[in-house]
C-alpha cells in the first residue's frame, strides 16, 4: 500500500501549495475549481447519468483539459468528483480518459483484514481507484490541517464539517486518521531491491522449457528473483495478460504488483496477482452459471456459517456431536474438518463413503466410535453444502475447491483458462495445499511455463492442509519433467546466524536428502548466536529485558529488536511485564479484550442495555470516576425502574442514595452518549464520542508514550472493524457486539492483531508469533520459551481438540488420518522454529527457564540441542526482577455472614469476578438468546414448577408443557416443532427418573463453613419404597467434566448427609439424560469443606479474580470484565 | 508518434476483421515502437475471436455476450485500416480548448462530438460548416467521421480487465439542452438546429 501512502503525502503537499496560492479550502468546490483552473482545467458539471459520464460520475479528458462531473445535489461530493479526478490529472498514466464509477470518500487506506475484504484485495485498477480517493480526501481536508484544527483551534469535527460543508464521517474518518495513526515514514528503497540479479537467479528468472521449482532459502532474494522473472518475461515480449501470478497474502500481491509497477506500469494493469482465493473467486464469478451460483456469490465467514448450521441443527439429529446448550463449539470443529476436506478436494459425498470405509474396517470401539463421528461430519457436511447453495453463497474453502472441480469436469472452462494464462508463477509453493495443486495442474497442463518458488523449510501452514508432500512431488508424479533450482547465497544473516538455521534444517524431516546449507554474503560477525538459560519463568521476561537493554546499548534501537513465540499468551504475558519493565513494545495482542477498546465498546452497550451494566467500567474512566457504590446502587436503582435502555439519563435526578460528585459523574456519562438511540450506527456514535464529545482522540494525538500510541493504534483499529460491517437486520450495535463475541470466541479476529502499517515508525521492541514473522527481518532476535513442550509441543496435545481427517482423504499419506496430522503438526513445528532463527540479521538469542515454579527440572527444547557447538551457552540470574501484576482485592464489606447458594459457588469456582459481577454486584446482563436457550428456559421453567408437587398425570404434565413452551419457548422459530420434540424428550426423561418413587416437598439445607454459609435447595427430593431419600439437583443442560466432584456438588453432599443421614445425593443432566450419583469419600468431602471455608474468606476478603477461559465470550460480562470504579461496597448477605 | 497517432493505429488493427500472423506481422513492421500494445491487442482480440467462433458458450457469462453483442454492433462499417484518422487528432491540450473558445461551445460539448456520442444525422448543417472551416478540416471527412464514432468511445474497451459497455448516443439538440452554457450560447446553437430544418421543439425562451 506504499504507493497509497505516497499519494495521500503528495496531496496534502498540493493542498498546501493550492493555499498558498490564496484559494480557500474552507469551499472546497470553489477550492477545487480554482485548483483545476490552475492546471488549465475546466470543469464542467453535467446531470447525472449524462453520456459524456460513460456511466461513471466523473471524468477527467487529458486531451480536451477537461473534467466533467455529474451534479450529485451535494457541494462537497461534487468537490469530492473534482479532486479525485485532479487526482488522475496529477498522476497521468493513463492515455485513456480516467472515469471514475466508485467513489468513496470513507476510502480506508487500509483494508480490514476480516471477511471478504481477506480474500480479495484491490486489483491494480481498483488501487487506482483507492489511491484516488484517498488522494482526493486528503486534497481536500489534509490530515495535518484536520490535525491543527481539532488541537490547536479546538474545533471539534462536528464544527469543522459545518464549516466547509462536508459529512461528519468524512471528516471524521480524516480525523481518526490524522490524531490515532503516527505520521508514516515512507521506507527509502530497499538497496539490495535494486541490486541486478546475482548469476544464480538470474539463471532461475529465465529459465525456460521445463517447470521449475526454485528453491529459496531465507534471505536469498526469493521475491526479488521472482520480480525478476516477471520482468524477463516482458522484456521477451510475452502478453502480459497470460501472466498470472499467485501469492499466499494479498500482501504479497500487493507488494509484487508496486514493484512490477514501478518499471512497467502498463503491464501490470493487465497481468492477474493475486491470492489463490482471489483467483479462484474470480473464476466463480466469471463460470457462476456453470456452478449453479448467483453472479456475485455471497462469501461466508467461519461465523456466518456456525449461523447457517445453527439453524439447521435441531435437525440434523446428530449423536456425537451433540450439544443441547451451545452447538457453536462442535460446530466450529465440524467446519474446520469441512474445510480440511476443501483442501483435498473431497467433497461431502466423499467423505461419507471414506467415513464408511473406516466404519467396515474399525477393529474396535474405539475406530467404530471415530468413523461414526465421520459419518455424522459427513452429514452436516452435506446439509451446509446445501444449506450454502440454497443461499447462493460460498465458502473461503470453496474459493479453490470450486473452481478445481469445474475446471477438472468441464474441458472447455479449462482449455479457455489455460489458453488465457500462458505463463504461471507461484510464489511460496511450500504453503500450497492439494486442491491448489490440483488448480495448477489444471491450469497448467504439461506446465512447461509453471514456474514456482518456496522453501519447505518455511512450511508453517499445515493446518491449511499445506504439505511437503506436494514440493516433494514436483517434477515426478505432479508436473513431470520439471526442475529445480537452488539459491545458495543469504544476504540478510550474519554467518554465525546462517550456521545456526542451516544445522537446524539439516535434520528436519521436511529437508531430508536435500541441501540445505547457505552461504552467508556477509560474512561472519564475531557475536556467536546465545542460548541463556536462567531459572525460573519469570527470570526469563527479565533476561529479555537486559539484553534488549545491551544490545541498545550496541546501537540497536527498540524497533530494532524483535520477540518471538510459538503463541500469544506468553507475548501477552512479556508485553504486560516489560512495559512496566519500562520497556516499550508494540504489542497489539487480542483487539477486543484491549482495555481501551473494552471501555469503548462498554460504551456502546450502554445505549442498548436495559440494564447497562456498561456503566461499571465507563465509571471507572478518568473523568467520569463514579464511586463503586453510587454505580451500583444506581445501577440497582435502574433494575426497579424495569425502563427501556437510556431511560435512566432523565431519571438520573431521581434516583436515591447517590453522592453528589456520584450524581454529576453519572449525568457526564448520561451527557456524552444524550441522543443516541438503540438504532444509532456503531462507527458514528464513536466518533461522536472520540471526536466531538471528549477530547479522547486529541489525547491520544498528543501523547509521546509507546503505550499511548498502541492504545491509539488498537482504538484506529478497532474504528475501521467498526467501519465496515455485513448488513444485516437487527440493532447495528447489538449486532457488531455479538459478532465480536463470536469472533473471539472462534478466535477469527487474530487478523486484527496485526498492525496498521503506520506503526513501523514507532521505536518500540516487536512482539509477534512466529507464525507473524514469516517475510520479516530484525536485526535481533530474541526468542523466550524454547522448553520441550512449548516448542516442538507435543502432538497428541495438539490433536486433542479438533476432528481428524478420516483415513485415505489426505493425499499422499498413507495409514492413519490422526497420523498424518500428528506428522504434519510435528512438522510444522520445527518449520516455525526454522522460520523464527532465520529472522535475525545481526544477534540471535534463545532463553529457557530451567525450573518449574514448584522447582522440579524444566528441560530445555531439543530444538537447542540439535544447535550444540553453534550457539554461546550461559546461565543467567538477572538483576532485574518483575512485580507480581496482582489484581487488588475488591474493597467489600459484608453485614453479616457471607450466605450464597450452591449455585453461585459453582460460578465462583468457574469464574470468581463472574461470581462478583452476577452476585456481589448483581449487574444481570444482555445475552444473546438463542433457540436452545430458550428451550432451555422453558424447560427449565416446567423442572421449577413441577418442584414439590406430586406426580402429574400425562395430560396434566402435557397442559403444563404447553402453556409454560408458548410463554418462553423458542415458538418463532422456523424449526420451532424440532425445538419442541427435543425439550419434550428432556421432560419426559425428567419424569421417567423419578421412577416408582414418591416426590416429597424438598426442604432448604444450610450448611455452615468458615466465615459464611452455604444454601441448597434440592430441586427434587424423592422417597424409595423402601424410606430411602433420594436429593437431586436437575439441570437441564449436559454435565460439566467431573461435575459431581467439584465444591458446588461436595456441599450439597455435604448438606444433604448432615441433614438426612444416609440420604442418596444426585445429579440429573437432561440433555445427556443421565443420573449421576454424588458419592464423594470422606477424604475428599474433608478436603472440599476446607476449600469451602477458603472459598467463603476469598469472597470475605473481596478476592474476584478473573478466570480467563476460551468461553469468556460467552459472559454477559465480557466487554465490562476488568476495571472496577474507585471506593468500596457494602453489600448485604448474598443468598 | 504523438499519442493520438497511436490510439488510431491501434484503433485501426483493433477493428482489422482477423488477427492472424500476416495482418500482426504487417502492423509490426510498420509501427514497430508500439509493438508491445499491438501485441497485446492481438493476443486479446485472437483470444475473443477464437472463443466466439468455436462455441458461443466459451464464455459462460450472459452478461459478458451482452456487452459483447453491443460491442459488435458498434462496430464501425466500411471503414478499413488507415482510414479512420480523427480530424480531432491535432486538437489537443492547448489546441483543443481553444477550438472550443473559437466556436464559443463548452469543451464538453466539443468532447462529446469528439467521442460519437452525438447521432449523426441531428448533428446540423451549418454546425458542421462552421466546425469544419475552424477546424480545417473538409465537410466529407467530419460527416464520414461522426457517422463512424471511434476513438474513445471502443478505445474504452481496449484493456482486457474491463468488459465492453453500453454506450448510448444522443441528438445534437439533446445535447445543447443537457450542456451548461450561457444563454447566448444556446441560442446559437438552436439557431443551428434549425438551421437544419428539424425543429424539434424550442426551448419555451427561445
Amino acid at each position: 500500500m506504499d504507493s497509497i501512502e505516497v499519494g495521500r503525502q503528495k496531496a496534502e503537499r498540493l493542498h498546501k501549495d493550492g493555499v498558498a496560492y490564496g484559494h480557500n479550502p474552507w469551499e472546497p468546490y470553489g477550492f477545487v475549481c480554482a485548483e483545476a483552473a490552475r492546471r488549465d482545467l475546466i470543469v464542467e458539471e453535467v446531470a447525472k447519468g449524462d453520456v459524456r459520464l460513460y456511466g461513471g460520475r466523473a471524468v477527467y479528458d487529458a486531451d480536451s483539459l477537461l473534467i466533467i462531473h455529474e451534479q450529485s445535489g451535494d457541494r462537497f461530493t461534487d468537490a469530492f468528483l473534482v479532486a479525485h479526478e485532479i487526482g488522475h490529472a496529477e498522476f497521468g498514466g493513463g492515455e485513456a480518459p480516467s472515469q471514475a464509477t466508485k467513489i468513496d470518500p470513507l476510502q480506508a487506506s487500509e483494508a480490514v483484514p476480516l471477511g471478504v475484504d481477506r480474500v480479495v484485495d484491490y486489483s491494480h485498477r481498483q488501487r487506482r481507484e483507492v489511491l484516488m480517493n484517498v488522494f482526493a480526501r486528503e486534497f481536500l481536508l489534509p490530515r495535518s490541517w484536520m490535525r491543527d484544527l481539532h488541537l490547536d483551534e479546538r474545533l471539534t469535527a462536528a464544527e469543522i464539517a459545518s464549516k466547509c460543508g462536508a459529512p461528519h464521517a468524512v471528516v471524521a474518518q480524516q480525523l481518526l486518521d490524522a490524531l490515532l495513526l503516527p505520521p508514516i515514514v515512507i521506507p527509502e528503497e530497499s538497496q539490495v531491491a535494486n541490486l541486478p540479479l546475482t548469476t544464480d537467479q538470474s539463471a532461475a528468472a529465465e529459465h525456460d522449457g521445463t517447470p521449475l521449482l526454485l528453491e529459496a532459502g531465507p534471505g536469498t532474494g526469493k521475491t526479488k528473483t521472482l520480480v525478476g522473472r516477471i520482468e524477463y518475461l516482458i522484456s521477451k515480449g510475452v502478453d502480459p495478460a497470460s501472466i498470472l501470478v499467485l501469492t499466499f497474502s494479498n500482501k504479497a500481491a500487493g507488494e509484487l504488483s508496486e514493484r512490477i509497477a514501478a518499471r512497467h506500469p502498463q503491464a501490470v494493469a493487465s497481468m492477474w496477482i493475486g491470492t489463490f482465493h482471489g483467483f479462484g473467486l474470480d473464476i466463480i464469478r466469471r463460470f457462476h452459471d456453470r456452478l449453479g451460483l448467483p453472479r456475485d456469490p455471497r462469501l461466508i465467514d467461519r461465523t456466518d456459517a456456525i449461523g447457517l448450521l445453527e439453524d439447521e441443527y435441531p435437525r440434523l439429529g446428530l449423536k456425537h456431536f451433540k450439544d443441547l446448550q451451545d452447538p457453536t463449539g462442535n460446530l466450529a470443529e465440524i467446519l474446520a474438518a469441512i474445510s480440511r476436506a476443501h483442501d483435498e478436494v473431497v467433497d461431502a459425498n466423499a467423505y461419507r463413503k471414506l467415513a464408511e470405509v473406516m466404519l467396515t474396517r474399525a477393529g474396535d470401539d474405539r475406530e467404530r466410535l471415530q468413523s461414526e463421528c465421520h459419518l455424522e461430519v459427513a452429514k452436516v457436511f452435506a446439509a451446509y453444502e446445501k444449506l450454502k447453495l440454497d443461499a447462493g453463497s460460498i465458502d473461503f474453502g470453496d474459493l479453490v475447491a470450486l473452481p478445481v472441480r469445474l475446471l477438472e469436469t468441464h474441458e472447455d472452462v479449462r482449455a479457455h483458462l489455460a489458453s488465457r494464462y500462458k505463463h504461471i508463477l507461484v510464489d511460496e509453493f511450500q504453503d500450497v495445499n492439494r486442491s491448489s495443486v490440483r488448480l495448477l495442474k489444471a491450469l497448467a497442463g504439461n506446465g512447461r511455463n509453471l514456474w514456482v518458488v518456496g522453501d519447505v523449510k518455511q512450511s508453517i501452514y499445515r493446518f491449511r492442509g499445506a504439505s511437503s508432500f506436494n514440493v516433494a512431488r514436483f517434477g515426478r508424479e505432479d508436473f513431470g519433467g520439471g526442475e529445480r533450482r537452488r539459491l545458495t547465497r543469504n544476504y540478510r544473516s550474519v554467518k554465525e546466524i546462517v550456521d545456526v538455521f542451516s544445522t537446524f534444517a539439516a535434520v528436519m524431516p521436511s529437508s531430508k536428502d536435500s541441501e540445505v546449507g547457505l552461504d552467508a554474503d556477509r560474512g561472519p560477525s564475531g557475536y556467536e548466536a546465545e542460548y541463556r538459560s536462567v531459572d525460573f519463568v519469570d527470570d526469563e521476561i527479565t533476561a529479555v529485558a537486559e539484553t534488549i537493554h545491551n544490545m541498545r546499548e550496541a546501537g540497536y534501537r527498540y524497533r530494532d529488536q524483535a520477540i518471538l513465540s510459538a503463541g500469544n499468551e506468553r507475548l501477552t504475558r512479556f508485553a504486560d511485564h516489560l512495559e512496566h519493565l519500562g520497556i516499550p513494545v508494540l504489542y497489539l495482542g487480542s483487539l477486543f479484550e484491549r482495555d481501551e477498546v473494552k471501555d469503548l465498546l462498554s460504551l456502546l452497550s450502554i445505549i442498548i442495555d436495559r440494564r447497562p451494566m456498561g456503566l461499571l467500567r465507563v465509571a471507572a474512566l478518568r473523568g467520569y470516576a463514579t464511586p463503586l457504590s453510587d454505580v451500583v446502587n444506581f445501577l440497582a436503582y435502574v433494575r426497579e425502574l424495569d425502563c427501556g435502555p437510556m431511560k435512566w439519563y432523565a431519571a438520573l435526578d431521581n434516583a436515591p442514595d447517590l453522592s453528589g460528585p456520584g450524581r454529576s459523574a453519572l449525568r457526564r456519562i448520561g451527557d456524552l452518549l444524550n441522543g443516541f438511540l438503540p438504532g444509532s450506527n456503531p462507527w458514528d456514535v464513536l466518533a461522536t464520542v472520540l471526536l466531538d464529545r471528549t477530547r479522547m482522540a486529541a489525547e491520544f494525538a498528543v501523547a509521546p508514550d509507546v503505550r499511548s500510541k498502541s492504545q491509539a493504534l488498537a482504538i484506529w483499529q478497532l474504528m475501521n472493524f467498526l467501519r465496515v460491517q455485513p448488513s444485516a437486520p437487527g440493532l447495528p450495535i447489538y449486532r457488531v457486539l455479538e459478532r465480536i463475541r463470536r469472533l473471539v470466541l472462534l478466535a477469527d479476529e487474530r487478523d486484527l492483531r496485526q498492525l496498521p502499517i503506520a506503526a513501523q515508525g514507532i521505536d518500540a521492541v516487536r512482539l509477534m508469533t512466529m507464525h507473524g514473522s514469516k517475510g520479516l527481518e530484525f536485526s535481533v532476535v530474541h526468542i523466550p520459551g524454547l522448553n520441550e513442550g512449548s516448542l516442538p509441543r507435543s502432538a497428541a496435545a495438539m490433536v486433542a481438540h479438533g476432528i481428524s481427517p478420516p483415513d485415505g482423504m489426505i493425499e499422499g499419506a498413507e495409514g492413519k488420518g490422526t497420523d498424518a496430522v500428528k506428522a504434519a503438526l510435528l512438522e510444522e513445528q520445527e518449520c516455525l522454529c526454522y522460520v523464527a532463527l532465520s529472522r535475525a540479521r545481526d544477534r540471535l538469542f534463545l532463553y529457557s527457564p530451567t525450573k518449574k515454579s514448584n522447582g522440579h527440572r524444566c528441560a530445555r527444547s531439543s530444538f537447542i540441542d540439535r544447535l550444540a557447538g553453534h550457539l554461546q551457552v550461559q546461565h543467567i540470574r538477572p538483576a532485574l526482577s518483575i512485580n507480581a501484576l496482582e489484581e487488588n482485592a475488591v474493597p467489600i464489606t459484608f453485614e453479616g455472614r457471607v450466605v450464597y447458594t450452591d449455585r453461585q459457588l459453582s460460578l465462583y469456582e468457574r469464574c470468581p469476578r463472574r461470581f462478583l459481577y452476577t452476585h456481589v454486584l448483581e449487574l444481570g446482563g444482555r445475552r444473546r438468546e438463542t433457540a436452545f436457550m430458550k428451550l432451555h428456559v422453558a424447560v427449565q421453567k416446567v423442572v421449577d414448577a413441577m418442584r414439590n408437587r406430586e406426580a402429574l398425570t400425562t395430560d396434566q404434565l402435557k397442559a403444563l408443557f404447553e402453556e409454560t413452551w408458548v410463554a418462553a419457548g423458542p415458538v418463532d422459530h422456523g424449526y420451532r416443532d424440532e425445538y419442541k420434540s427435543i425439550a419434550w424428550q428432556l421432560i419426559r426423561f425428567y419424569v421417567e427418573s423419578v421412577g416408582d418413587m414418591r416426590v416429597q416437598p424438598s426442604e432448604e439445607l444450610r450448611l455452615a463453613v468458615d466465615g459464611g454459609e452455604v444454601v441448597v435447595t434440592p430441586d427434587q427430593q424423592l422417597a424409595g419404597a423402601s424410606g430411602q431419600i433420594v436429593m437431586r439437583r436437575v439441570n437441564t443442560g449436559h454435565k460439566h467434566s467431573k461435575e459431581d466432584e467439584k465444591l458446588a456438588a461436595a456441599a450439597f453432599q455435604l448438606a444433604a448427609t448432615m441433614h438426612r443421614p444416609g440420604c442418596r445425593v444426585e445429579l440429573v443432566h437432561l440433555s445427556d439424560a443421565t443420573v449421576t450419583p454424588v458419592s464423594l469419600s470422606a477424604q475428599k468431602l474433608a478436603n472440599r469443606r476446607q476449600s469451602l471455608s477458603d472459598v467463603s474468606r476469598a469472597v470475605g476478603a473481596g478476592h474476584f479474580p478473573a478466570k480467563a477461559e476460551i468461553t469468556c465470550p460467552r459472559c454477559p460480562s465480557f466487554f465490562i470484565c476488568g476495571r472496577l470504579p474507585e471506593g468500596s461496597f457494602t453489600k448485604k448477605i448474598l443468598a | 508518434m504523438n499519442l493520438n497517432d497511436r490510439e488510431v493505429i491501434l484503433y485501426a488493427f483493433a477493428i482489422e476483421p482477423n488477427h492472424d500472423r500476416q495482418t500482426v506481422e504487417r502492423y509490426l513492421r510498420q509501427y514497430p515502437e508500439i509493438a508491445e500494445d499491438l501485441i497485446d491487442i492481438s493476443s486479446e482480440r485472437r483470444l475473443r475471436e477464437a472463443a466466439w467462433v468455436q462455441s458461443n458458450d466459451a464464455i459462460a457469462d450472459p452478461h459478458w455476450k451482452e456487452a459483447w453483442e453491443q460491442f459488435r454492433q458498434h462496430k464501425p462499417q466500411g471503414v478499413s485500416s488507415g482510414q479512420a484518422v480523427s480530424p480531432f487528432s491535432t486538437f489537443r491540450g492547448q489546441a483543443f480548448a481553444k477550438l472550443a473558445e473559437t466556436l464559443s461551445v463548452p469543451r464538453s460539448f466539443l468532447t462529446a462530438l469528439r467521442d460519437g456520442l452525438v447521432q449523426a444525422s441531428s448533428i446540423p448543417e451549418r454546425f458542421v460548416r462552421r466546425l469544419a472551416q475552424t477546424m480545417g478540416s473538409s465537410i466529407d471527412s467530419l460527416r464520414n467521421y461522426f457517422a463512424n464514432p471511434q476513438a474513445s468511445l471502443l478505445g474504452r474497451a481496449f484493456k482486457s480487465d474491463d468488459k465492453p459497455s453500453q454506450q448510448g448516443q444522443v441528438t445534437f439538440e439533446e445535447l445543447v439542452q443537457c450542456t451548461n452554457m450561457s444563454t447566448e450560447q444556446r441560442q446559437r446553437l438552436l439557431e443551428d438546429c434549425k438551421d437544419y430544418g428539424l425543429d424539434r421543439g424550442r426551448p419555451a425562451e427561445g
